[in-house]
């Protein structure tokens, strides 16, 4: 198991809905740098055979558990950094179904605008400036609550709205007699693939 | 014979089918009329089922310049906007009570507002089934000066 003493998770790079913003490339993914003595023991690893997915794999013991997404592939990229070396490994995380409901409802007519923000523990999202409801998000991946669109094959929007706000309580009202449990299963021809239900 | 049956059988399980989830919802203000000075009004949002949905959800949409004062009435939505929110109001119930959902919303509009209206939209979610009514939007009188006509 790699004990990445020295690193650190990248800040959030700027999103750029609509093409506006600091024109920052767009990073979707949770990133973490490594820098000296981590850095070697990193490359070590990957030179000797080691894959990106287990040197991610080995991370996930270091990042918030439940996070990373154990089959996701990573990207490693060797970045010159200053005076030292490091190594940027990129992946993919799981985000948690109900981090946002009830964020910024009604506020305006926007919703609550998602960005994904590799900074933020819980799911790698955080809220994003307004944009217009229904329009589609320039997001490389999207909130696996954000169902909008999911089964109608209209681009999600990056937003939560009452529409995929109502389908989470809905999940979480699944009851077993007079017993909320909140249970759901995988379920085809659903709108999110779910079904409420043992 | 059989086939005189036959729309009736249908007639009936359509009947019954639209009785098993039978669902309706209403927008309602205290007022027609908007005073020429500006003010508040009172919107009634009443939602009644059979059966208590999984999840239910409203969105109100303002006119511009008016604004959420309050949210009240005997079933509050757990989640409502702040006051001071413009434009479409969400709401939403993470329980949704038994039978009826009603709950009250308070909104300024400024003087001299124009005829104008509230359009709800109300989200009903049973069964992994979602479904979307549309109540009659609530029409508010604006003002009309003597010898012009009412803004739109």
């Amino acid at each position: 198991m790699l004990i990445p003493s020295q690193f650190s998770v990248l800040p959030r790079r700027h999103l750029t809905p609509g093409g506006s913003g600091d024109g920052a490339p767009f990073d979707s993914f949770m990133s973490v740098v490594f820098s000296g003595r981590a850095f070697f023991v990193v490359l070590a690893a990957l030179l000797f055979g080691a894959s990106p997915a287990l040197v991610q794999r080995a991370l996930s013991f270091s990042v918030p558990a439940g996070q990373i997404v154990g089959n996701t592939t990573a990207r490693v990229l060797f970045t010159p950094g200053g005076n030292e070396q490091r190594i940027r490994l990129t992946f993919a995380y799981q985000p948690e179904l109900v981090s946002y409901t009830g964020l910024g409802l009604g506020s305006g007519a926007n919703g609550a605008s998602l960005a994904v923000d590799a900074t933020n523990p819980e799911d790698g999202f955080s809220a994003d400036s307004p944009r217009a409801s229904g329009s589609d998000a320039a997001l490389a991946r999207h909130h696996s609550a954000d169902t909008r669109g999911a089964t109608s094959g209209s681009p999600r929007d990056g937003a939560i709205d009452l529409f995929d706000l109502t389908r989470v309580i809905e999940l979480y009202n699944t009851r077993s007699g007079t017993v909320r449990t909140g249970r759901y299963h995988v379920q085809s021809g659903m709108e999110d693939g779910f079904a409420a239900g043992p | 014979m059989k086939s005189l049956l036959r729309p009736l059988v249908a007639s009936l399980a359509i009947l019954s089918a639209a009785t098993a989830f039978a669902q309706s919802a209403a927008l309602s203000s205290d007022t027609s009329t908007l005073a020429p000075s500006g003010g508040t009004l009172v919107l009634t949002a009443a939602t009644t089922y059979d059966t208590a949905p999984g999840a239910l959800g409203w969105s109100i949409a303002l006119p511009a310049d008016w604004t959420l004062v309050s949210v009240n009435g005997p079933h509050v939505p757990a989640i409502a906007p702040d006051a001071g929110s413009t434009g479409t109001l969400e709401f939403a119930f993470t329980q949704v009570p038994a039978s009826r959902a009603e709950f009250t919303i308070h909104v300024s509009y400024p003087a001299n507002a124009g005829s104008a209206q509230a359009t709800p939209k109300v989200l009903v979610r049973t069964g992994g089934k979602l479904t979307t009514l549309t109540p009659a939007p609530v029409e508010l009188r604006g003002v009309t000066v003597t010898g012009q006509k009412s803004r739109h």
